[in-house]
């Protein structure tokens, strides 16, 4: 409450003071995003008993601002405090209004060297150390599905695969005139948690970027990433903490009509609490290794590569999960007549955002084994071990193909001295007839697969796991007439077989498994229509129709029907 | 291995360092989640991103005002709520207008916009930060306009947007620019010369009113097509209005829209706007309303013929309702120079209902039908037979309306006179208001719009006024029904003269309405005892321009309302009401610069009901009120 007067109070003296001054000396300028998003839902339960419990036709939706106030004192420092200004539908008069604020953060230069940034930060070093992965995400979305998806994104502040960080950035470099090119140095600081001065320490996450670049061929980098408690700041003693060191690097030419390039990180980390017992200090390293060669005059680029992610390799800032499996939905979030949780479906994957998170967690979040079992934490997904290829395809007249195949298996069995092994093929595809048949308006088709397997053969049956996973989406985007798209598109999720979830303690030790059993066939068929205004602001109608069938009858088959109204824009 | 390091990084810096830089420079990358592709392109994609400035807005703007205002009232004679504390200090408007407003708005492109607003509020009641009250009145709104060869269009989202369709729809009574000005308005605009209010009222007929003049609150979706080929253009409501909205995830929407048609200076266009509510949680029951009407303006000849024809009807629990007619005709021409007439025929069933039309509902009791929420205000008028303004339709009625407006040198009259009828006898009870202490008794209520209140239960609080209901006696012992249906007459006049007073410009305004309601057609009001109720009501202001800055402002208002022995008596006095109330006031109005004034009144009023001895009140108030638009 505090916090929302002072907010107000801040918003309100910005408002009225530096206007005035924006308008003379041009030092205050705005930026942000406004939505407005109307919805219709209908639910659909399959239940053996009809459901007389739950709300079915809801309507629901808001309008909001994200005011950015961006203030530049002088000119080596800007700040920007960026309100939000909310105002639920149905709320009239000031009813279901709120006043928060979403940014806050000062950035400049120290001496025409340093540069530095203080308060929310979006940050992210390698795929190994600090990186947001999405890796339960679906690639090359369809047009329609990426309207809700992008709002997501926005949200949580979901994009160049940065974590929402709060704390201080600084970076500096150097240029040589010869022998190298440049020396960049970066570091961060930044706090996961406050003390409650009991229990819960300080925990921060700092780390380090020294990037060597010695030509347009050749770079490398030394990363240190690590998360410690800082003793002291709770009466509890038992501090933890993860470190991670890794070199990365790459090398390019041109040989002939080829461009080649090598890439490739490497490190270990350390995973500890000063209490824990011995076991519970968990050492590892991994391995990447890339190649590509790109055979620009075909358009055509391959790649394969070698990748090792030790059991034991922890890198809480590389391992965290944007999607919360264990949080509510906050949509239709009960149904059946016992008003049983409803679990998330594709709709919820795609588009709820109550379901995505921007922290860090020191344990290991939860997966699920149904959307994405052979990498669930991205390419820096522990005891996985194996080789990848893959193809691009890029035609300028408007045809794009991208396709890898990942064959993994695990490097310790977990339960088991059997090993799983798994299979991840993607392919993925774009055609935008416009260009050629040499139309005017876009005319655009979309289409991808995803296939995957977690296969294991144990010593005994019991041990077995045979899980499939296969994801498809297809859609079309067709201009009608300047800035006015038709769009269409179907998503769908199977999941077939079984697996053994890991239960892992805080120390992220695997100390039970529980046997999950899947039948579920998801999907989602939209149709909408979209005017742009232009490429940040459009307006459309949407209408969404998702289904959620459990084979096993573990839970409710159910379906939803949505049809929203989306008015968004950014600026 | 720390020195050869240093070393190692000497030498780097001291065979080649040319500059000094920022590091990280702007490498944009694009996210991806696709991390079995796109990894390791680009290694120097690390720390704090985005690394490229955002884009700001094209136009940012605040507008809005500051308005101060207190009441003190003093009462010797009160309510009996009030009697305890005779004396009250009063800072702010407890209708809902803040202190302070702003209205903020940005355009994001050159089509594209959006609004919203923020209010403050200061009850100075020595408690500081912890009750000052902040928010939001009319919320977020999002424009825009796309154009092609097909014609215009405009999409509003969010809300509170001020929109209207049609009289029968969804708008607000304008009624006829009969009224006293003598109390300032939360809206009112701050004007260039200190006397343009009056001198407008004076010219033109009317005060400038703000953009709500009119319409209706809504909250949705509405879209606009304009400029459509053949004259065509279209509306598209769908949404929330405040009165059947409300936070509920259930869905209580309304909806509606226009096609219009113009052809010269003339038009036709189809309206529609319905409701549907839920009551409860598996929307098994459910209510609302629909209507749908034509609208038309047509000229031919020396006449203007305008109007509304439609049919309604409403539906409660499962069980709908029988169509029911509507009509509005106006037509309008001038007998003579300078004195145009308007003779206004209608009709309106008692079977439409529509709370968000410019027609009061007065025969559903919708309590306990309507389905309000947190989030709304249930401000509905009462289901009973009410005296209403010439102008002011009522559902379940019919009748002629004479409106007119004769300018004698400088004098400048407007006339109302109508004559109305119920279409059915359903109510036996009839409201009527008290316009000459109105405001200063609605302050009697803050904060609330509360029915049935006062010394019997009889006064209700709408907005800024409040009304009186009485009961009629004679009914039928079966049906508790009056035996007839009731019959309405009214008569106004607006007098406006202006003049000089020692050099000074001095305007003049006489308001009377001479009000009947009774068991039997009249021609014009009755003034007998064979009425129910009869109103008379005088209002004379005047308003002298002192200097450029300052103008005074003078107010003597007398009100005689007498019902008959057919309603309810006293149980006491065994009589029957008999009101007079008065009211004086006098006040300045100063300009204290560009768009600030301050605004001062002072208003002793004394009203008692001889018949019923505990409805009577006299004492005095007086408001200050600072108006500062920026």
């Amino acid at each position: 409450m505090m916090n929302l007067k002072r907010s107000f109070a801040l918003l309100a003296s910005v408002f009225i003071l530096n206007s005035a001054v924006a308008q003379q000396q041009r030092m205050v300028d705005f930026v942000g995003g406004a939505r407005s998003i109307m919805t219709n839902n209908q639910l659909l339960v399959r239940d053996s008993l009809a459901d007389t419990s739950t709300v079915k036709r809801n309507t629901g939706g808001y309008a909001l601002i994200d005011l950015g106030v961006n203030i530049r004192p002088n000119s080596t420092t800007e700040i920007l405090g960026t309100f939000r200004i909310r105002n639920n539908y149905g709320g009239f008069w000031g009813a279901g209004v709120t006043v928060d604020v979403r940014e806050l953060w000062l950035k400049g230069i120290i001496g025409n060297i340093v540069r530095y940034q203080v308060g929310d930060l979006n940050l992210k070093q390698t795929p190994f150390t600090f990186y947001n992965h999405h890796a339960d995400r679906f690639d090359s979305l369809p047009s329609i599905f990426s309207l809700q998806n992008d709002i997501v994104r926005y949200e949580h502040f979901y994009s160049n695969n940065t974590w929402r960080s709060q704390g201080a950035n600084v970076n500096f470099g150097f240029s040589f005139s010869r022998g190298l090119e440049e020396i960049n140095f970066n570091a961060y600081t930044t706090r996961l948690k406050a003390s409650n001065f009991s229990t819960i320490p300080d925990r921060l996450f700092s780390g380090a970027t020294v990037n060597v670049v010695q030509s347009n061929h050749f770079e490398i980098n030394y990363n240190l990433a690590t998360v410690f408690d800082v003793k002291g700041t709770a009466t509890a003693t038992n501090n933890f903490h993860n470190t991670v060191n890794t070199f990365n690097t790459s090398y390019g030419a041109t040989i002939g009509a080829f461009d080649w390039k090598i890439s490739g990180e490497a490190g270990e980390s350390n995973y500890a609490y000063s209490e824990a017992p011995d076991t519970a200090d968990l050492i590892d390293y991994f391995i990447y290794v890339k190649g590509e060669i790109n055979w620009k005059a075909k358009h055509l680029s391959i790649n394969g590569g070698y990748l090792n992610v030790g059991p034991d390799f922890r890198s809480i800032g590389a391992q965290s999960k944007d999607v919360n499996y264990s949080a509510l939905t906050n949509y239709y979030e009960r149904y059946t007549n016992s008003q049983s949780l409803r679990p998330y479906s594709l709709y919820d994957l795609l588009n709820n955002d109550a379901i995505y998170n921007t922290e860090i967690s020191t344990e290991t979040a939860h997966i699920d084994a149904s959307v994405n079992n052979v990498m669930p934490y991205g390419i820096a997904t522990f005891n996985r071990v194996g080789g990848f290829v893959g193809l691009n395809y890029s035609h300028p007249n408007g045809f794009y193909i991208t396709a890898t195949h990942f064959k993994l298996n695990e490097i310790r069995g977990q339960g088991t001295t059997s090993l799983k092994d798994f299979t991840s093929t993607e392919l993925n595809a774009c055609v935008e007839v416009n260009k050629f048949l040499n139309l005017k308006n876009t005319i655009k088709v979309q289409g991808g697969s995803t296939y995957m397997t977690s296969v294991r053969i144990g010593n005994i049956s019991l041990e077995d796991v045979d899980l499939k996973t296969t994801k498809h989406q297809v859609g079309a985007e067709v201009e009608v007439s300047k800035g006015l798209d038709l769009l269409f598109g179907i998503v769908s999720l199977s999941s077939k077989g079984n697996e053994f979830i890991a239960e892992r303690n805080i120390y992220t030790v695997a100390d039970y498994f529980n046997k999950v059993e899947y039948k579920l066939n998801q999907s989602i068929t939209a149709y909408g229509i979209r005017y742009r205004f232009d490429s940040k602001i459009y307006i459309c109608g949407l209408f969404q129709h998702t289904k959620y069938a459990d084979g096993f009858h573990t839970n409710v088959d159910y379906a939803v029907d949505q049809f929203s109204l989306i008015y968004n824009m950014t600026f | 291995m720390k020195k050869t390091f240093l070393r190692f990084c000497l030498l780097l810096i001291l065979s080649g360092l040319t500059s000094l830089q920022g590091a990280a420079q702007n490498v944009i990358n694009t996210d991806s989640s696709n991390q079995h592709i796109d990894y390791v392109g680009r290694i120097r994609e690390f720390g704090d991103f985005p690394k490229q400035a955002r884009s700001v807005l094209r136009d940012f703007s605040v507008t809005g005002y500051y308005r101060f205002v207190t009441n003190y009232r003093h009462l010797d004679e009160s309510y009996s709520h009030l009697a305890s504390t005779p004396n009250t200090i009063f800072v702010g408007d407890d209708s809902q207008i803040p202190q302070l407003s702003l209205n903020i708005s940005g355009s994001v492109s050159k089509k594209t916009s959006f609004g919203t607003d923020l209010y403050m509020w200061t009850p100075l009641t020595g408690a500081g930060q912890k009750e000052n009250v902040k928010g939001l009145n009319l919320g977020v709104s999002l424009y825009g306009t796309y154009v092609n060869d097909a014609g215009e269009f405009t999409v509003r989202t969010g809300g509170i947007n001020w929109y209207s369709l049609s009289p029968f729809t969804f708008q607000t009574n304008k009624g006829y620019d009969r009224y006293s000005i003598f109390e300032r308005n939360p809206w009112d605009p701050a004007t260039k010369n200190v006397d343009d209010r009056y001198a407008t009222f004076y010219n033109s007929g009317a005060i400038n009113q703000d953009e709500r003049w009119g319409q209706q609150a809504f909250q949705g979706l509405i879209l606009e097509a304009k400029k459509l080929a053949n004259g065509f253009s279209g509306v598209l409501m769908y949404g929330k209005t405040q009165l059947n909205g409300g936070l509920s995830p259930l869905p209580n929407n309304s909806y509606g829209g226009k096609i219009k048609k113009e052809y010269g200076k003339n038009f036709i266009s189809f309206n529609t706007f319905n409701n549907t509510s839920y009551y409860d949680s598996t929307q098994k029951e459910f209510s609302g309303f629909n209507i749908a009407t034509i609208e038309f303006k047509q000229l031919l000849g020396k006449f203007t013929f305008k109007g509304e024809v439609g049919t309604g009807r409403t539906f409660i629990k499962d069980v709908y309702n029988d169509w029911g007619e509507l009509f509005s005709v106006k037509a309008l021409t001038e007998i003579a120079s300078l004195v145009p007439v308007e003779i206004h025929v209608y009709r309106i069933s008692d079977k439409v209902i529509n709370n968000s039309g410019s027609f009061i509902n007065t025969s559903n009791d919708l309590s306990a039908n309507d389905v309000t929420s947190l989030g709304t205000q249930p401000v509905l008028p009462a289901v009973a037979s009410a005296m209403v303004p010439v102008g002011q339709l009522t559902n379940n009625r019919q009748g002629i309306d004479l409106n007119g407006q004769l300018n004698i040198g400088r004098v400048k009259t407007s006339i109302g006179y109508t004559t109305s009828a119920e279409l059915e006898n359903i109510s036996s009870s009839i409201t009527y208001s008290h316009p000459i202490n109105s405001l200063a008794l609605a302050h009697f209520w803050r904060w609330d719009f509360p029915s049935n209140v006062g010394p019997y239960n009889n006064l209700s609080k709408i907005y800024r006024s409040v009304y009186e209901t009485v009961h009629i006696t004679q009914t039928d012992a079966s049906t508790l029904l009056p035996i007839s249906k009731k019959y309405f007459n009214s008569l106004e006049l607006n007098m406006k003269y202006k003049t000089s007073v020692f050099g000074k410009d001095c305007y003049l305004y006489y308001l009377g309405q001479y009000s009947s309601a009774q068991p039997e057609a009249s021609a014009i009001t009755v003034f007998n005892e064979k009425a129910y109720l009869r109103t008379y009501y005088h209002q004379f202001e005047s308003y002298i321009k002192l200097t450029r800055s300052i103008v005074w402002c003078s107010y003597l208002g007398y009100e005689r309302i007498i019902a008959n022995y057919k309603t309810e008596t006293d149980v006491v006095t065994k009589r029957p009401k008999n009101q007079t109330g008065i009211g004086i006031a006098t006040g300045v109005d100063i300009r204290m610069s560009k768009n600030a004034g301050l605004y001062l009144r002072q208003r002793w009023m004394n009203y008692k009901d001889t018949s019923f001895q505990k409805d009577r009140y006299n004492g005095y108030e007086s408001t200050v009120e600072i108006k500062i638009f920026f």
